[in-house]
């Protein structure tokens, strides 16, 4: 058995995350929580509504799902992946995969850890690498995907353990709400698929990198979405 | 509601993007809105001046580049402006091989939000002066011709934003060429913008 571990931070995609391996009794090894303890975003009740038809509930902190679950974890107060603090740490652990939440690339120091780091990158890759994959596949392909892989030095180009499509949202709360939904239902199948044990796959170098998504083509996207629910339920 | 993308100046206050808040239907319109205001006060200053020629398509644009060579031989450095017309004339060629020059520079704009007027051969800027508009202009253009080609967002995304910052700096357009530049290719943009928003059945009417 592989011993995983994750490292938390205060946002919405850990929310989903570790909302969902509580509800789904998965066995964590480690959970890490890098916490600087910044006041955290309020939400509308609407996305509140939305997070919970996905299984999480956005208005509650990483820190208050942590308490009401006696969940056991070493906390730190900064959420730098590369704080040298958290390096000596991992390097002392005996984890084989560290899932990490947060985004930004890792630098060597960390990567040279014996322990591997697993992204949840929400984009096919090496067609969609970069950032707000979501929007651009909406607007290309009209669905989305997310790519589980072990990161590297660069950007989205690590070995792949597995890639899963969905359909694309029927409402607005992309950002906050289907990002952490996709990546966090991707994260379920590599546990209950033990997808650890199998061979990951190398990705080819050429790909696409996109940079984050201007408002007019985020909006054309988004508005496909709800209006194409609204045309169907016509 | 008004289109807050370009109303401040991007040189003193970079536009980086992050998280930028849904407004439904109601944003493109001010959007497009804001583009044609543009148009018109920018016609006006070339009536203002002199006739210049309309560039209606790519291939209207031309640039007398005297030397080809982008690279400044002895000070080893990349002059951006030769840079940009060199890979214009380039990409417009059916087969173009100076991709990985087109995405460091896009990658350069994207991260640091400026276009330098020079870099090293290793892509770092070697000056603090960014305010070329027709470095942008010229950025532009190529990346909305890349669009067309390749169908590829990357490059509407990338001329977007380049011409927010192009339009937040509005009232220091006043070379003609660049006017004239300007003009083309905001056009170019509503009309691909336009025809995507049809493609996705997203319709401001």
């Amino acid at each position: 058995m592989n011993k995983i571990g994750i490292i938390l931070t205060p946002d919405t995609r850990s929310k989903a995350y570790i909302t969902k391996i509580i509800s789904n009794k998965i066995k964590i090894d480690e959970i890490i929580f890098l916490d600087d303890k910044k006041e955290e975003e309020k939400f509308h009740k609407d996305i509140i509504i939305e997070s919970k038809k996905y299984g999480f509930d956005i208005s509650k902190s990483v820190k208050s799902i942590i308490l009401k679950n006696n969940l056991i974890v070493k906390k730190f107060d900064f959420v730098d992946i590369n704080n040298s603090k958290l390096i000596q740490y991992i390097k002392k652990s005996n984890i084989e995969f560290f899932i990490f939440t947060g985004g930004g690339i890792l630098k060597k120091d960390i990567l040279n850890c014996k322990s591997k780091f697993i992204h949840f990158h929400p984009g096919i890759v090496p067609k969609y690498r970069g950032s707000t994959c979501f929007y651009y596949s909406i607007l290309n392909e009209n669905n989305c995907g997310v790519t589980s892989f072990i990161m590297d030095e660069n950007l989205d180009t690590g070995d792949i353990i597995y890639q899963k499509k969905f359909e694309k949202p029927s409402h607005k709360f992309i950002d906050d709400v289907y990002d952490a939904h996709i990546r966090s239902e991707t994260m379920l199948d590599l546990f209950n698929k033990k997808l650890l044990n199998k061979k990951f796959k190398k990705q080819k170098p050429k790909g696409n990198t996109y940079y984050i998504i201007h408002p007019v083509l985020k909006h054309i996207a988004t508005l496909s979405c709800i209006l194409d629910l609204k045309n169907k339920s016509n | 509601m008004e289109y807050q993308y370009s109303k401040k100046d991007h040189f003193k206050f970079p536009e980086k993007y992050q998280m930028t808040s849904f407004q439904n239907l109601e944003f493109l319109n001010v959007y497009i809105k804001s583009r044609e205001f543009n148009l018109k006060t920018i016609k006006e200053n070339i009536k203002e001046n002199t006739n210049i020629k309309e560039n209606t398509n790519f291939k209207d644009i031309s640039f007398k580049i005297e030397n080809k060579n982008w690279k400044n031989g002895k000070k080893k450095d990349i002059n951006t402006e030769k840079l940009l017309k060199f890979l214009f004339l380039e990409i417009t060629k059916k087969s173009s091989k100076e991709e990985i020059l087109l995405n460091k520079i896009i990658k350069k704009f994207e991260i640091k939000k400026k276009i330098f007027e020079s870099y090293n051969l290793e892509f770092k800027e070697n000056t603090k002066k960014y305010s070329n508009l027709k470095n942008y202009i010229l950025l532009s253009i190529i990346c909305l011709f890349k669009f067309k080609k390749t169908k590829n967002l990357k490059f509407l995304n990338t001329s977007l934003k380049l011409n927010d910052l192009i339009s937040s700096q509005i009232k220091k357009l006043i070379i003609l060429e660049d006017i004239s530049l300007y003009s083309f290719v905001i056009k170019k943009e509503l009309e691909i913008i336009r025809i995507l928003m049809s493609k996705k059945g997203v319709s401001n009417e």
